[in-house]
């Protein structure tokens, strides 16, 4: 346990009505990005059917991850049997190309972690498609621990995305340097990002005529259109044997809060195979964007392509006409750090003041204790920004709320949400301008029809 | 018979169609793995059964998860108090799990119980709870003793079961409470000219989903009936510990508390009845069942045939209209509990609507035996299925409307069909005989709904 944590552990009675969710959810996000890719959670069933229903009701998309589905037997003498059954099961009903094994708390407490299932089914290092060599078809089978004792669903999500890259990308093999060359590719590492954004980034690398490789890339089999003929597992996702390119890439963009080297995708790309890595905070805002579009420049070789620089200028311009109905707003932030630092730098360059929680901000009463204490010593929150989840508190704070990001349980249309590049921060731009205006009219008994 | 519903081989036995002779579904089987059960865990049965009490602090022992996914998950409404709407864990994370989460817990307890002042408060263990040994038991009786309010252990470890074992974990919890406290007819709740009636039943798996207990504890007290407590349903504390003195259980939602009905009948000597409220038929029949539980006085069963006779002609000119629209169409249902899916067949049934796909997460033998003599032949009847099964079967059949809960809904989108939630999510009654109207407007609003056409269609380029 790192120190960061224990100090946490310190500061907390209670979590009261939390803004996270557990580990084993961002690793299911992560898997159901892959082409027939599918989670299996080593655990009780009650983990997977609660992270089905609460995926579910984002997307309002199937989301079908199954469950070892432990009983007191396994419990007491150890889930390979079930964990084995349950492979079968799905593999055979499924025949998906991916099986990302995650585990729960229960399967670590009683000992059984990535590592002892890695052993317990004999994966190895082997090449893609031969890690299982005892079942009848042979997807890939990826084991991650996603314990949600430890962490959140962000970290879930990272130790998912680096599971599943090592996998795909076993050491050991040299990258082809020549191929590297030929065709510059870019490995990217999103973070819990929605479907539309997804799309935007991969408009953002076709427009420099890049390839990229995305981990996951969830925007068809979270955001997909009706299924006209019959179909267990939606189209889209990144193939299993694209996946397998990653250590071939010129460069990895990382996106999010500071990730450690142990949860880092990248960072064992760099490590096993000398893809370079970028780390990037989220590209919200336009400063942050240019450091984006900067790798992309750098990588390419090229310079910003014409779309792209209008883009910009159109935001840039809707900054000026904007920017005094934001100036010293203050906005409450909380949830996945990936979100909140790359809104709050997004907020700071456009003259809003950005309110967080300090340490772990695990729950809404500590972001409504922040925002409290804000009020108290004469600065009340303007605005909220955040999932879905925040509403109470936008209520209680009397304050307007954003919806960005996961989940959004009580609108439509979340996983159409953007606010990634120029482009998504000009819808996000625009909606925070719109609800403060909004407010400014509906407190005024003048009923300004301009503003 | 099943080998021609292609279901996995460890699932075989757990499908059947009506009209077989000899239909007997292998149920109360644990799920099995890789299977994608639509089912929860021990944890998911305590919680939603709990989870309307509403002067109580629920509190999750274990790691983050169980609790934010259990967040405000029910549509169950209170008139007052709302702690049953907010989210409690002890989130334990790795050292709790080497050395112990029972100071944690009982800090959580304390520092809640002083912030919220609650009635009572029940801690629910999660996994993890049962293997790290915590003695959860022990630190509940100790705050109990200190604060002086009851603090109730809920063995609720995911793994120890199925969802059923859950509610009975949620009915020994409840069945603690009880008679531990004289009913107070000055605190009643419901109309004050019953508040004093002789005539005082408790109302039993019922949990106010979308205001439906008001509307159910309505029709009983124009019959001059008290109602005692709605256990959980707008639950309160004090009720649930004066029902020993009522002279009836009302039991719906069978799966989930027919446990505690049994232990009151053996310990406090109280008569039950099954019932339901969905669909116009089950509504009467449960006015007149429990009338009739009160053979003395037959002014009762006279005023519930007033009741039914006056409800009845509000709702049919309006359930006439949709069942012209809907007649002839197709519908699968899948549900938690297979009582319910009865009385859903019998709903649909009433406005033309003919069920082809039925089952449920925790149905029994007798259950199943039932719907199979309830349905048309060749009705599919299927227990604790799953996406793959559900999807083939639709398919098979060719339903037109789906009758479930939120994990179902996009299995009917995806395949282009109408869908009505009909679980512990819905924010509009269902149940009674207004509530009969509901369902057949929200069936029908998908049912025919023109976009079910566009999805279907091929696009541009390929002729009109």
């Amino acid at each position: 346990m790192d120190a960061k944590a224990e100090a946490g552990a310190e500061r907390y009675e209670v979590t009261r009505n939390a803004c996270v969710v557990c580990s084993p959810l961002g690793a299911a996000l992560v898997f159901a990005g892959v082409e027939r890719g599918m989670t299996l959670l080593h655990g009780s069933q009650g983990c997977a059917t609660y992270i089905r229903r609460y995926v579910i009701s984002h997307f309002r998309e199937p989301l079908d991850v199954a469950s070892s589905s432990f009983t007191e037997e396994s419990a007491v003498f150890g889930g390979g049997a079930n964990l084995r059954l349950a492979l079968a099961n799905l593999i055979s009903e499924y025949e998906p190309a991916l099986v990302g094994v995650a585990t729960t708390c229960l399967a670590e407490t009683i000992g059984e972690d990535a590592a002892s299932i890695r052993h317990s089914l004999g994966l190895g290092s082997k090449s893609p498609g031969a890690a299982s060599p005892t079942l009848s078809s042979a997807p890939l089978i990826v084991a991650v621990s996603t314990p949600s004792y430890r962490g959140s669903h962000r970290e879930g999500f990272r130790a998912a995305l680096r599971a599943l890259t090592e996998a795909a990308n076993p050491p050991g093999m040299d990258p082809d340097r020549r191929k590297r060359a030929v065709r510059p590719l870019v490995a990217l590492f999103p973070a819990m990002i929605s479907p539309a954004d997804i799309r935007g980034l991969k408009a953002d690398f076709a427009a420099f005529g890049l390839e990229a490789i995305f981990a996951c890339d969830y925007s068809d089999t979270l955001d997909g259109g009706p299924w006209k003929e019959h179909r267990l597992l939606p189209e889209g996702g990144t193939p299993v044997a694209s996946l397998a390119l990653m250590k071939t890439a010129a460069a990895s963009i990382e996106f999010g809060a500071e990730i450690s080297n142990e949860l880092s995708a990248a960072a064992y790309l760099e490590e096993a195979h000398g893809v370079p890595r970028r780390a990037l905070s989220l590209p919200v805002g336009v400063k942050a964007t240019d450091a984006f579009m900067d790798a992309l420049v750098d990588i390419a070789g090229k310079s910003l392509p014409r779309a792209l620089e209008a883009e910009r200028a159109r935001l840039l311009d809707s900054y000026a006409d904007g920017h005094k109905y934001v100036f010293g707003k203050r906005a409450l932030l909380y949830g996945d750090t990936d979100f909140v630092d790359a809104l709050a730098a997004f907020l700071r360059e456009i003259g809003m003041v950005p309110l967080f929680p300090r340490g772990e901000g695990r729950d809404f009463s500590q972001a409504e204790a922040a925002a409290r204490a804000s009020a108290e010593a004469g600065a009340p929150v303007d605005l909220v920004i955040g999932n879905g989840k925040g509403y109470k508190t936008a209520v209680k704070l009397g304050a307007p709320l954003v919806r960005v990001g996961f989940p959004i349980h009580d609108r439509f249309g979340g996983q159409r949400l953007r606010i990634l590049g120029y482009g998504g921060t000009q819808e996000l731009f625009d909606r925070i301008v719109n609800a403060l205006i909004e407010r400014r009219q509906e407190d005024s008994h003048v009923g300004y029809t301009y503003y | 018979m099943d080998g021609s519903f292609a279901v996995l081989q460890g699932r075989r036995g757990q499908v059947g169609a009506a009209g077989d002779a000899a239909l007997e579904l292998a149920c109360g089987r644990l799920s099995l793995p890789g299977s994608v059960s639509q089912r929860a865990c021990v944890f998911c049965g305590s919680r939603v059964v709990l989870y309307p009490i509403a002067d109580a602090v629920h509190l999750v022992h274990g790691p983050v998860g169980c609790a934010a996914f259990t967040w405000d998950i029910r549509g169950s409404v209170s008139t007052g108090p709302q702690l049953h709407r907010l989210s409690f864990s002890t989130d334990l994370r790795e050292t709790d799990v080497v050395f112990g989460g029972e100071k944690r817990l009982y800090a959580a307890l304390c520092a809640l119980i002083e912030e919220h002042n609650p009635r009572a408060a029940f801690v629910y263990s999660t996994c993890i709870v049962g293997i790290i040994g915590d003695d959860v038991a022990a630190v509940c009786r100790k705050v109990s003793a200190e604060r002086g309010i009851p603090v109730l252990p809920v063995q609720s470890e995911g793994f120890k079961g199925s969802k059923k074992d859950g509610y009975r974990a949620a009915c020994d919890a409840i069945a603690s409470l009880i008679g531990t406290a004289e009913p107070d007819p000055s605190a009643y709740r419901g109309e004050t000219a019953v508040a004093k009636s002789p005539f005082a039943i408790n109302i039993l798996g019922e949990f106010n989903l979308a205001g439906e207990a008001w509307m159910i504890r309505r029709y009983y007290e124009r019959m001059g009936i008290r109602v005692l407590s709605i256990m959980t349903g707008d639950g309160r504390i004090d009720e649930i510990r004066g029902s020993h003195r009522a002279c009836l259980n009302v039991v719906q939602c069978s799966g989930s508390m027919i446990y505690l009905a049994k232990e009151m009948k053996e310990r406090w000597g109280i008569p039950f009845v099954q019932v339901s409220y969905f669909g116009v038929d089950d509504t009467a029949e449960a006015l007149y069942s429990v009338a009739s539980a009160f053979p003395e006085v037959p002014i009762l069963a006279e005023r519930a045939a007033v009741i039914v006779a006056e409800e009845l002609d509000k709702v049919l000119p309006d359930l006439r209209s949709f069942r012209a629209e809907l007649e002839g169409m197709r519908a699968a249902v899948y549900v938690g509990g297979a009582f319910k899916a009865r009385s859903l067949v019998k709903a649909l049934r009433l406005i033309g609507v003919k069920t082809v796909i039925v089952g449920s997460q925790t149905g029994s033998k007798d259950d199943y035996r039932d719907l199979g003599e309830l349905c048309d032949p060749g009705t599919i009847i299927v227990d604790d299925s799953n996406p793959a099964e559900l999807s083939r079967f639709i398919r098979l059949m060719g339903a037109d409307v789906f009758i479930g809960g939120v994990k179902e809904r996009p299995i009917a989108y995806k395949l282009g069909i109408g869908f009505c939630d009909h679980n512990h999510e819905r924010k509009i009654p269902l149940a009674g005989f207004e509530g009969m109207v509901n369902f057949a407007r929200e069936v029908h609003a998908s049912a025919t709904s023109p976009v079910w056409e566009l999805a279907r269609s091929k696009g541009p380029g390929y002729g009109r």
